[in-house]
C-alpha cells in the first residue's frame, strides 16, 4: 500500500498547503515509513488523545447544556429546594414516595398514557391504511407525499393556533362545517368540556405525528421487491392479501422504529397541549409533562417537576430499550 | 382493428374495467385523505384573507369579501418580524454550532478508539429519549445566574443540548458507512487526522453534514418549551412562543390568527419544499438499514 515517495508529490501537495507544510511533507517522505502495522501502545494512546481532542469541544458543551443539568434534575428530585432561602436539602427518596401516592400525578400518568395510545394507535392505523390504499406503485405518488407531509412541516404551537381557531366554540372551522352539514348548532365546546377535550386533542395529535408514520412507511414499502407482488399475484393472492402477507411483514422493522419513536414523542410531548388547554378543563388533558411544568414554574415546586419528569425519562428508556431489543431480535 | 375478433375486444375492455375499478376507488381515498390532511392549512390561508373578525363558518370562501389587510397589520403593526428576525438568528446559530461540534463528534466516535467510546455512544442516545423539560428547569436556574435569561444568546445556548445529541448520532452513522479507504489514502499522503477531516471527509460527508444542519434548524426553530421558560420580553420572543400568547380563551381576531399563522410558516414550508429529500432521507435512514 505503500506509494513510492517522491519529491515532485510533496511539491503537489505543498502547492496545496503551501511551502512551509511542503518542507515537512517532503521531509517525512525521506524517512522511512512503515507499512500498515498494528498500532502500538504509543500510538494508541495518542489516538486516544486525538479522539478526546476532538470530542472535548462537543464533550464540554453537551456537559454543560445536557449532563450537567440532568444530573442537576435528578438531584434535585431527590431533594427539597426552598426558592425563597435558595437552599437545598436531601430527602432520598421522599418526593417519589409522595408522587405516587399523590392523586393529581397519578391521574396525570393514565392521561398520558390515553393521549399517548390514542394518538399513537390511530396514527399507525391511518398509515396502514394508506400504506394499504397505495399497495405497490400508484399514480401522483409524489404530490401525495407532499401533501400527506405537510403537517410535520408545522411547528406544533402553529399547528395548536391552527386547531385552536377550528375547535373554537363560537365559530370556529369544526363548529362552522358541522352546523352547514346540519349537524348541531354550531356551539360545541370542544376544548372546553371534560368529555370532548381529550379527543379533540387527540385528533390534533394525530393530525401532527402521524404524517412521519406515513412517510416512513411508505419509504419502506418501496423497498420491496415488486417481485415478490407478482409472485403472491400469480399464487392468486387478491389485493388484500397480498397487502397481508407481502407487505405487511416486510415494513415490520420500520413500523417497530416508527411506532417507538412516535410513542416517545407523543408521551413526552408538551407544546400543543400546554397551548390549547393548559392541561384542562379540570385536569382533562393534564399530561405528565405539563405537571411538571406547572410544579416547577408555577408552584415553584422545583423538586416535584423534576421528580415527576425523572419518572417519565425513565418510562421512556425502559420503553425504548425494550423496543429496541425486539428490533435486534427480530432481525436476526 | 377490423382484423381483432370481437371476443379479443371484449376482454381488453374487460381489463381495463377492472383496472379502472381498482384503481378509481384507491385514488378517491388517497384523496379524501389527502384533502383531510391539507384542510387545517386552507382554513389557515382562509381565515387569512377574510375580514380581521371574521367567524369564518363556512367552508368555502367568500369572494366578496377578500382582504389583505391582516397581512399589512400582522407585517407592520406588531413585533411580527422582529420575532421572524430572533427566530431565524437563533436557529442558525443552533444549526451552526451543531455541525461543527457533531462532526467532529461524530468523526472520532466513528474512527478512533478510546475508552469510553461505547459510553459516550450510549450516552447520545439515551439523551435523545429525554423530555425536554427535565433538561429545562435547570437550565433555566443555571441562566438565571448567569443573567442570561430572557437574550437570545442564552438561549442559542441551550439549544446546543436539543441540537447536539440528535446531530452526532445522525453524523456517526453516516461516517461509519463512509469506505475508510479515502481516508487510508489521505493518511498515506501525508496528511495529517486534522487535514484528513477537513479536507477529505468533509466533501464527501457533505450530504449527511447539509441534513444535520437542517435537522438542527427545524429542531431549534420549533421550539417552544425553552423559550417559554427563559424569554419574557417581548421583542426577544422567538416566533413560537409569540404565536403561543395568540391562543387565548376568547378568540376574536381570526383574520390576524390566519395571517400570523401563514407568514410564519412560510419559512418552514419553503425549506420543507426544498430540501424534504434530506429531511425524510434522513429521519428514515435508520429505520430502513
Amino acid at each position: 500500500m505503500t506509494t513510492s515517495s517522491s519529491s515532485a508529490d510533496g511539491d503537489r501537495r505543498g502547492d496545496e498547503l503551501g511551502e512551509p507544510a511542503a518542507r515537512v511533507l517532503r521531509s517525512q517522505r525521506r524517512r522511512s515509513r512503515p507499512a500498515q502495522i498494528e498500532p502500538t501502545r504509543a500510538r494508541r494512546r495518542r489516538e486516544a488523545l486525538t479522539a478526546w481532542g476532538y470530542l472535548s469541544p462537543a464533550a464540554l458543551l453537551l456537559a454543560l447544556v445536557f449532563l450537567f443539568p440532568m444530573v442537576m434534575a435528578v438531584v434535585l428530585s431527590f431533594s427539597s429546594y426552598d426558592v425563597v432561602k435558595r437552599t437545598i436539602r436531601l430527602v432520598r427518596l421522599d418526593n417519589y414516595m409522595d408522587l405516587l401516592q399523590n392523586p393529581v400525578f397519578l391521574s396525570s400518568v393514565l392521561t398520558t398514557v390515553k393521549w399517548t395510545v390514542a394518538v399513537v394507535f390511530l396514527s399507525y392505523g391511518l398509515a396502514l391504511a394508506i400504506a394499504g390504499l397505495v399497495n405497490g406503485a400508484v399514480h401522483g405518488a409524489r404530490l401525495y407525499r407532499v401533501l400527506f407531509g405537510l403537517p410535520w412541516a408545522v411547528p406544533p404551537v402553529f399547528a395548536a393556533l391552527i386547531w385552536a381557531a377550528l375547535w373554537d366554540p363560537n365559530g370556529g372551522g369544526v363548529n362552522g362545517i358541522l352546523k352547514s352539514a346540519g349537524i348541531g348548532d354550531g356551539h360545541y365546546n370542544w376544548l372546553g368540556s371534560t368529555d370532548l377535550a381529550l379527543p379533540s386533542l387527540v385528533i390534533v395529535g394525530v393530525w401532527r405525528f402521524a404524517p412521519f408514520m406515513v412517510l416512513s412507511i411508505l419509504a419502506g414499502m418501496q423497498s420491496v421487491d415488486p417481485q415478490l407482488y407478482e409472485a403472491a399475484a400469480l399464487d392468486g393472492a387478491g389485493g388484500w392479501r397480498r397487502f397481508w402477507s407481502v407487505t405487511f411483514p416486510l415494513i415490520r422493522p420500520v413500523s417497530v422504529v416508527v411506532l417507538t419513536l412516535t410513542t416517545i414523542w407523543a408521551a413526552r410531548h408538551f407544546d400543543m397541549i400546554w397551548t390549547l388547554t393548559h392541561g384542562g378543563p379540570a385536569n382533562a388533558t393534564h399530561v405528565i409533562s405539563v405537571y411538571s411544568y406547572e410544579e416547577t414554574v408555577l408552584n415553584a415546586n422545583v423538586g416535584n417537576g423534576s421528580t415527576a419528569a425523572v419518572i417519565l425519562s425513565v418510562l421512556l428508556l425502559a420503553l425504548a430499550l425494550t423496543m429496541s431489543k425486539r428490533l435486534t431480535e427480530g432481525a436476526k | 382493428m377490423s382484423t381483432r375478433t370481437t371476443v379479443q375486444t371484449r376482454r381488453r375492455v374487460q381489463l381495463r374495467l377492472r383496472r379502472l375499478s381498482r384503481e378509481v376507488p384507491r385514488q378517491l381515498g388517497l384523496a379524501v385523505v389527502a384533502l383531510l390532511f391539507v384542510l387545517p392549512l386552507y382554513w389557515l390561508v382562509k381565515m387569512s384573507v377574510g375580514p380581521a373578525t371574521s367567524r369564518g363558518s363556512t367552508l368555502f370562501l367568500d369572494l366578496g369579501d377578500l382582504t389583505l389587510d391582516n397581512y399589512v397589520y400582522v407585517l407592520r403593526d406588531s413585533e411580527f418580524l422582529r420575532w421572524l428576525v430572533n427566530s431565524v438568528v437563533v436557529s442558525s446559530a443552533a444549526a451552526a454550532i451543531g455541525v461543527v461540534t457533531s462532526l467532529f463528534a461524530a468523526y472520532s466516535l466513528a474512527r478512533l478508539r478510546f475508552r469510553g467510546r461505547t459510553l459516550f455512544l450510549q450516552l447520545v442516545v439515551v439523551t435523545q429519549m429525554i423530555p425536554s423539560i427535565l433538561v429545562a428547569i435547570p437550565l433555566f436556574v443555571i441562566l438565571i445566574r448567569l443573567h442570561l435569561n430572557d437574550s437570545l444568546v442564552g438561549l442559542s445556548l441551550t439549544y446546543v443540548s436539543l441540537v447536539l445529541p440528535f446531530g452526532v448520532w445522525m453524523l456517526y452513522g453516516f461516517i461509519t458507512e463512509l469506505p475508510i479507504e479515502l481516508e487510508e489514502a489521505a493518511f498515506i499522503d501525508g496528511a495529517n487526522r486534522f487535514q484528513v477531516v477537513t479536507r477529505v471527509l468533509l466533501p464527501v460527508a457533505a450530504p449527511g453534514l447539509a441534513t444535520v444542519g437542517i435537522f438542527s434548524f427545524l429542531l431549534a426553530w420549533e421550539d417552544f418549551l425553552l423559550g417559554l421558560m427563559i424569554l419574557s420580553s417581548s421583542d426577544k420572543l422567538t416566533l413560537t412562543v409569540a404565536a403561543s400568547r395568540l391562543v387565548t380563551d376568547n378568540l376574536t381576531y381570526y383574520g390576524y390568527i390566519g395571517a400570523f399563522g401563514v407568514l410564519g410558516l412560510v419559512p418552514v414550508m419553503v425549506i420543507f419544499a426544498f430540501l424534504q429529500k434530506y429531511i425524510v432521507r434522513g429521519l428514515t435512514a435508520g429505520a430502513i438499514k
